[in-house]
């Protein structure tokens, strides 16, 4: 094969641009959809023998005190309701409401979260994502303190750390758009997901790494592009065979987990196919790039 | 060199390995499986049967309610706030128990937060409405007023009965006037009253009206005297001049005599009263009281009985007293409640009056209304409660609660022992008794002692709730999440599907891809399951609907190890290398970048778990064993299956490995 990843470059490192500036600006112009375990709130999921529209189950609801209400029906005789955090006695009136208009409504799933709930995870997910970035980072710089010719040991860390980042944000934006136009929501279960691709797409780029490491070691007088190239060709199939198998298995999850999962599967889905593109496409040749750089300032 | 017999001896124990962890994992299918062979052998299996207790699920898979309670720490000290919380969490679990939902889960978190696991179908605004009231500790006493006003119904025939009362209170104090007293006072039952003084707290007031109206010793009073409900016709027998006596004592009890709350033998207690004699001064008096009396209702004030007058006490207690001389300390004294020593620290003289009683009570709204409740409070509650300990009874050895109120209790806890003596009084938790001690003496010093036949268990959980319920931490609902048993249903079969068809999918993937090696990795990859699943059953780890995708993801990783085992063998092969050492080789190359991989997810699975809701939990706990064993199967049981294939004719080509490269010989 004969293909140059590192030569191309710039075009991946447009495209990954693009993607970046596109999913930031996402973020920015339709903010994020938060679940109810951030924000604090109340999600009732009804199944109804006679189901109301979503116009009768507004009137319910204002009649019972809840103008601010997100309704959204699912599967052929489900509703989904979006309330502020309710106590028990305000969730059980609230059920009652519907039972004088259907008796055969049963209740399949409420939870309710206070405000300080939400507040208290969110910033708890921010320290997650710092760990853990922080914590690999460190592994990754003593992992490859061996390979400290041409290209740093630390500077593997940062590009690897550089690489989870670019792979974290992408299904953030796209969770950013899903969120606006259907209501996709950003709760724990999508920071599982965000840690999740964190940890694949960094044992991705750490494939393809550990490769350049070996080759240094075995043609260390070749230029250092040819044989990063060369490592990422080596991988290539591992790569590509392994996001494969993985995807499988998100595949069915996202068939056959059912709803609550969907979304979870989906961005892991999302997520692990930019990390194995961003593991060959971005990671290494930013190595490449950062060495020649470096090589013109000293020149 | 390897051993000849390493590779087929692992290789048959990885295989018999995966059965019995398999067999294990499905109990039921191995149950049935040896009850078909004892069918056809004639050979009992019950030995060999496996417990078919299910797995642990979560409450997202077979529904039930999830609960997180904050407690109030704010009015509670930094060092206590950890019992404290514990104290309610056992309250609470104590209360969730009673649901009878099985294996409910009480557990505490971070930041003073109680969480509860329900799981099951219950009344969960019942359940959240008991979890959520704040244990109350409550004195009360046994009520004997109707806490009401009168209706005017009542009052009518209040008062139709009281004038006949009255009226017959008239003629029999006519009769008392003309007749014999003696034989009056029998017929009606009359009281002696004994030797009285115009101060005495109970019928002080009887001797004042006697002397109001000039009554001659010997004579009846001229008027029916009326006081608190009832009608008194009394005798003036004598007058005399006595003593009134400042008092203390010590009283050591033994078995045998009138409420002995830890009796002694007879003996031990002459001895020791003989032992604390020798020595003792009116110096030493009230603290040799404090230390040794039995008395409770006095010990605690050195023994001090204050003024005493004649017929207070029983007759021996009293002629001793006389006695003793002023500032002098008494014989042994014994009365029906144990030996005594009197110290006698002043005496007065005063007029006492010897005075006889005819009462008849007047009719009020308590002889006509029902008492509405057995108990009333005393206003002492677990506001006032200090601590409760569990302590032992020094002769007995059995444990009982030890209360200690507050100063404020203290005081409201000696006027209610003062006011009933030889009454109940009742402690009431959460609205019911449990404990009706029967009050011995007035008790003073604000400490109390719950006796009762107690295990030391129920004595310290018993002390625990009123520690708990004294305690001012009320508990606020977070948030709650309930999913119904229709829905947990299904999760669990949507997930069980999604966890088939995820290794299915990824198992043909392999099969297509590398035949040979990828049917090799499928095998291994069964241990993995069957191994993950043993770990699951072995340690109880609750499966939830985010576990469940936590280990269909693990099975992504171990695949990947396998691949970037078998895309090596692949590079070795073409290098020239013959296939055995292909195998060695890919592995051994391959390991480094499957363990930074495997320890990077691991970070991030570690981090997750710490950092996270229960949710997320279970998806970083079936990742991280996930990825340990995957270490372990993917690398080591692989490579021992591969090296094992060799000696099969049709598993031992390089073509199974990698096209192109022509067979060696």
């Amino acid at each position: 094969m004969t293909f140059s990843f590192v030569k191309h470059r710039k075009i991946w490192f447009v495209l990954s641009g693009i993607l970046i500036v596109g999913s930031i600006a996402a973020i920015a112009i339709f903010g994020f959809n938060f679940g109810i375990d951030f924000t604090g709130g109340s999600i009732i999921e009804l199944n109804f023998q006679n189901r109301p529209s979503v116009e009768e189950t507004q009137t319910i609801l204002s009649a019972a005190g809840y103008d601010h209400s997100v309704i959204q029906p699912s599967g052929e005789t489900e509703m989904i309701i979006r309330l502020e955090a309710l106590d028990e006695t305000a969730h059980q009136a609230v059920l009652s409401a519907f039972e004088v208009k259907d008796p055969g409504v049963t209740e399949l799933q409420f939870n309710s979260f206070g405000p300080s709930v939400g507040s208290e995870l969110r910033k708890k997910t921010t320290t997650g994502v710092i760990v853990t970035l922080l914590l690999i980072g460190l592994f990754i710089a003593w992992s490859f303190r061996k390979v400290s010719d041409p290209v740093k040991s630390w500077k593997y860390a940062l590009i690897t750390v550089f690489a989870g980042f670019h792979d974290v944000i992408v299904p953030l934006g796209l969770f950013a758009i899903l969120g606006h136009f259907f209501g996709w929501q950003i709760d724990t279960a999508f920071v599982a997901a965000a840690l999740t691709i964190l940890g694949y797409s960094i044992n991705d780029t750490i494939v393809v790494f550990d490769r350049t490491r070996e080759n240094l070691g075995r043609f260390g007088d070749e230029h250092f592009g040819d044989t990063v190239d060369k490592s990422i060709q080596q991988t290539l199939f591992r790569s590509v065979y392994s996001s494969l198998t993985t995807m499988l298995a998100l595949v069915a999850i996202f068939v056959w987990g059912g709803e609550t999962t969907r979304p979870f599967a989906l961005a892991l889905f999302v997520g692990i196919g930019i990390g194995t593109y961003s593991s060959i496409f971005i990671a290494s040749p930013l190595l490449v790039a950062w060495e020649e750089w470096n090589h013109r300032r000293r020149a | 060199m390897r051993k000849k017999w390493l590779i087929p001896g692992l290789t048959a124990f990885f295989l018999i390995a995966t059965l019995a962890a398999a067999a294990y994992d499905f109990p039921g299918y191995w149950n049935k499986g040896v009850t078909w062979v004892g069918g056809l052998t004639g050979f009992s299996t019950d030995a060999i049967k496996l417990d078919e207790s299910a797995y642990r699920f979560g409450l997202d898979l077979q529904g039930g309610t999830h609960l997180v309670y904050q407690a109030d720490m704010s009015k509670v000290e930094g060092t206590e706030q950890g019992a404290a919380l514990e104290g309610v969490r056992d309250v609470i679990e104590r209360r969730v128990n009673a649901f009878g939902v099985s294996e409910p889960l009480v557990t505490t978190a971070q930041g003073n937060r109680i969480i509860v696991d329900l799981a099951g179908v219950l009344d969960v605004t019942e359940a959240i409405k008991q979890i959520g009231e704040t244990p109350i500790l409550e004195f009360k006493e046994a009520n004997t007023e109707v806490g009401r006003a009168a209706t005017a119904e009542e009052q009518a025939q209040i008062d139709a009965a009281n004038i006949t009362e009255r009226q017959k209170a008239s003629e029999v104090l006519a009769r008392a006037k003309s007749e014999d007293w003696v034989a009056l006072s029998t017929e009606l039952n009359g009281n002696d009253l004994g030797w009285i003084s115009a101060d005495n707290t109970d019928f002080g007031y009887l001797v004042q009206e006697a002397l109001n109206f000039r009554t001659k010793p010997g004579s009846v009073v001229s008027r029916v005297i009326e006081t608190n409900g009832m009608l008194n016709i009394v005798r003036y027998d004598e007058k005399k001049d006595s003593q009134k006596m400042q008092l203390s004592h010590i009283l050591i009890c033994f078995e045998g005599k009138t409420s002995c709350a830890n009796p002694i033998p007879a003996i031990e207690a002459n001895q020791k009263l003989i032992a604390l004699k020798d020595g003792l001064t009116a110096e030493n008096f009230s603290e040799k009281a404090k230390e040794f009396s039995t008395d409770l209702g006095s010990a605690s004030d050195g023994g001090y009985l204050g003024w005493i007058e004649p017929g207070q006490t029983v007759a021996a207690f009293e002629l001793a007293a006389l006695n003793t001389p002023v500032g002098g300390i008494s014989e042994v004294v014994e009365t029906e409640f144990g030996y005594h020593i009197i110290y006698k620290k002043a005496q007065e003289p005063i007029t006492v009056y010897h005075l006889e009683d005819i009462a008849l009570k007047l009719t009020t709204l308590n002889d006509i209304a029902q008492v509405d409740e057995q108990w009333k409070s005393t206003g002492l509650t677990g506001q006032q409660l200090k601590t409760a300990t569990v302590e032992f009874d020094q002769t007995t050895g059995s444990p009982h609660v030890a209360l200690q109120f507050n100063a404020e209790g203290a005081d409201m806890f000696a006027e209610i022992t003062g006011r009933n003596i030889g009454q109940q009084v009742a402690i009431f938790l959460d609205g019911s008794p449990i404990s009706v001690p029967t009050v011995q003496d007035q008790i003073a010093g604000g400490q109390a002692v719950i006796t009762g036949s107690f295990t030391l268990d129920e004595a310290k959980t018993l002390a625990q709730r009123l520690n708990a319920g004294a305690l001012p931490v009320p508990v606020s609902l977070l948030s709650q999440q309930t999913v119904g048993p229709m829905l947990g249903q299904t999760s669990l079969d949507r997930s069980i599907t999604a966890a088939l068809a995820g290794f299915g999918l990824v198992g043909l993937f392999m099969l297509v891809m590398y035949q040979v090696p990828g049917f090799v990795a499928v095998v291994a990859l069964l241990f993995y399951v069957a191994l993950n699943l043993l770990t699951y059953r072995i340690f109880g780890v609750t499966i939830s609907l985010s576990g469940i995708a936590g280990l269909v993801l693990s099975i992504g990783m171990a695949v990947d190890a396998n691949v970037l085992i078998f895309e090596r063998v692949k590079e070795e092969l073409r290098a020239g290398r013959d296939l055995r050492s292909a195998i060695d080789e890919g592995h051994h190359r391959a390991w480094p970048a499957i363990r930074d991989g495997h320890l990077t997810t691991l970070i991030a699975a570690v981090v997750l778990y710490t950092f996270s809701s229960s949710f997320i939990k279970g998806f970083a706990l079936t990742l991280s064993i996930g990825v340990l064993f995957s270490m372990f199967t993917a690398v080591t049981v692989t490579h021992t299956y591969l090296l094992a294939s060799q000696k099969v004719k049709w598993m031992n080509k390089i073509k199974h490995y990698a096209r192109h490269i022509p067979e060696q010989k």
